[in-house]
């Protein structure tokens, strides 16, 4: 609570003359703060598992800003970028010009083109759902769900570069160091479920994405605020279980041992959040170990259950399971889960630079019924109201090769579709608009979150995810570096109101 | 070690991607990496060999030595002389293993050994 508290050493008295001057501005604020605080914060410690001492529990729940609409997300992070043309974003006119040299312009990793030869589509659309969606064939089983989705078909994001995109669609900026949406999440809410942690990843089985740990940091809010790893094979949380030879009766007396040494060995040292953190891990841990087991155990599932997410199937079977456990997380009150559909490098991910074709059946083929599933599995079990799920990578593809030979695409920043579905968001609804060949967004106009290109910037997407969650992302701020710095910038960023239920 | 196959143990604390170079490391504290320092199987034989030294340096855990046991283990994990408070810690802390968790002396240095290794002292240089 107190912004001291997170200073870093070096500075003269703690304190630089910013943040002198800014303190002492905000003593009228300090005074309305502690009165807040008066009723809820004391109430919010929790007690450590001796039942004695008190213990504050960093990711206690908080009350949201507002009533919200969602209480928890579930990300289905697509990485690598798939192409919205051969997904979502029916472009019929750009069928006829496969083969043809045209003249569009494209920046990607193959650097800035005026022309380029244009690739058609290389999977059908249907229409799917009372809303009439175009979706291709790669995906069957989510085309069934479109009337619950909203499409945005104009994202915009400021680099057409993994590494720097895929910070920027997770933490809003393309430089590393700042904190992921799912750590804002859960600053700004905490966790409902003191035993299992308030922000979990699932990786790819080929590993993470590139940055690795970089895409789930809490960058510059307190280590507590960063993801935890679940793995979806073998043992979900490693080390879950103490040794035969430490009993968990013996195994607690050591635990408020080491708490009483780090307790007084973080006294002298009380601006470094990472001995609280660490001081907090291990109870976190010790309740981990009692109630993980039960949330990731999928053996309580029924076999329909686990078909429905694809589990009977070789191809679909680990992304399946990495969206039912999402799914049993969700119900357990995990503020923030991603999954991660696409690992490593080139195609191993959604990153189609050389056969499209092979790319993307192989990706889309993979996860089309887990997440058909989990959209069927959350709907019919009453959590789909308030849980918002969100699907997409960190950019699109462009409508053009990359290459002489082929059918793969280079990244494209300059348009590309994500979707929502479920708490607070509206159905069968697309918003936004690519041209007629998907190689940039037209609509809407500049003012979401880009000063002068049409489309919504990836600001705009965050903004909507805070402001479904009862947080205002103009509001919601953490005070480092000399300012109230905040998911979505500097400059006021209007949620995505289209797709407000 | 391959390339593609990480250390679990690495990985839960952050091993720095295998592929690309890596300038800077994060700082990042998970509840997985204190299961990892408390249950895996590297951090108790690391006890277990800690223990051995321990009592090879100071006379055995039996009651007699216990004492100088506690104060050696922290010698060596801490690098610095041993307080009398953390002295007194450790040897409530064996004795109750011993008296009401029912834990032989030797596993129970094994356990004193293994709180040492947890600590944030242990992990965090000033």
């Amino acid at each position: 609570m107190n912004p001291q508290s997170n200073q870093p050493h070096g500075t003269f008295c703690r304190r630089t003359r910013r943040e002198f001057f800014w303190e002492a501005g905000a003593s009228f604020t300090g005074l309305a703060l502690s009165g807040l605080l008066d009723g809820g914060f004391f109430a919010r410690q929790s007690r450590a598992a001796d039942g004695v001492t008190a213990l504050a529990n960093p990711l206690a729940a908080k009350p949201p800003m507002f009533a919200p609409k969602a209480k928890r997300v579930i990300f289905l992070f697509m990485y690598g970028g798939p192409s919205h043309v051969d997904t979502f974003d029916y472009k019929p006119a750009l069928y006829p010009l496969d083969g043809k040299i045209i003249k569009v312009k494209t920046k990607g990793r193959g650097g800035e083109r005026s022309e380029s030869r244009a690739v058609g589509p290389k999977w059908k659309f249907k229409q799917y759902g009372q809303c009439g969606k175009w979706v291709s064939d790669l995906f069957p089983n989510i085309g069934q769900h479109v009337d619950d989705i909203a499409f945005i078909h104009s994202m915009t994001a400021d680099s057409p570069i993994h590494g720097s995109a895929m910070l920027q669609m997770n933490s809003g900026k393309i430089l590393s160091g700042s904190p992921c949406l799912g750590s804002w999440v859960n600053y700004g809410l905490g966790s409902v479920n003191e035993n299992l942690p308030g922000f979990v990843v699932m990786l790819d089985k080929k590993g993470g994405p590139i940055s690795g740990a970089k895409n789930w940091s809490s960058g510059y809010m307190p280590a507590t605020y960063q993801a935890t790893l679940l793995r979806s094979q073998g043992d979900p949380i490693l080390n879950l279980a103490p040794p035969d030879d430490m009993p968990l009766a013996a195994q607690r007396a050591l635990l408020d041992s080491l708490r009483d040494a780090n307790t007084a060995h973080l006294l002298p040292r009380g601006d470094n959040s990472e001995l609280a953190a660490r001081i907090a891990s291990y109870e976190l841990a010790w309740r981990m170990q009692e109630h993980a087991p039960e949330a990731v155990d999928l053996s309580q599932e029924t076999a329909e259950t686990k078909q429905l997410y694809g589990l009977d199937q070789d191809r679909t079977a680990h992304f399946g399971r990495q969206c039912l456990l999402a799914r049993r997380l969700a119900e357990r009150g995990v503020r923030f889960i991603q999954v991660y559909s696409g690992g490593a490098h080139n195609d191993d991910n959604w990153d189609a630079h050389g056969d499209l074709v092979k790319n993307h059946e192989f990706h889309a083929g993979n996860t089309d019924r887990p997440i058909a599933g989990l959209l069927t599995d959350l709907k019919r079990s009453g959590l789909l109201d308030e849980t918002l799920v969100i699907w997409g990578g960190e950019f699109g593809r462009q409508p053009t090769a990359e290459y002489a030979k082929g059918t793969g695409r280079d990244h494209n920043s300059f348009g590309f579709t994500m979707w929502m579905a479920g708490g607070g968001v509206k159905g069968g609804v697309s918003i936004g608009e690519t041209d007629e060949l998907g190689s940039a967004a037209i609509a809407p106009g500049p003012g979401h979150g880009n000063k002068d290109k049409a489309g919504f910037h990836v600001k705009s997407l965050h903004a909507t995810v805070l402001h479904l969650l009862g947080l205002d992302p103009n509001r919601l701020s953490y005070f480092f570096g000399g300012l109230d710095q905040k998911l979505v910038g500097v400059e006021h960023v209007e949620p995505i109101r289209e797709l407000l239920a | 070690m391959k390339r593609s196959l990480l250390t679990p143990l690495l990985a839960d604390f952050d091993l720095a991607d295998t592929d690309t170079s890596c300038p800077v490391r994060f700082v990042t504290t998970q509840p997985t990496q204190a299961l990892g320092m408390m249950n895996g199987e590297f951090i108790q034989q690391q006890a277990r060999v800690f223990a051995e030294r321990v009592t090879r340096e100071a006379g055995g855990p039996d009651a007699a030595d216990v004492r100088a046991c506690v104060q050696r283990a922290i010698e060596i994990a801490l690098v610095r002389e041993a307080t009398d408070d953390e002295i007194s810690r450790g040897l409530a802390l064996i004795d109750k293993l011993e008296s009401t968790e029912g834990i032989s002396p030797g596993r129970a240095l094994e356990l004193y050994c293994l709180l040492l290794l947890n600590l944030n002292e242990f992990a965090y240089l000033d």
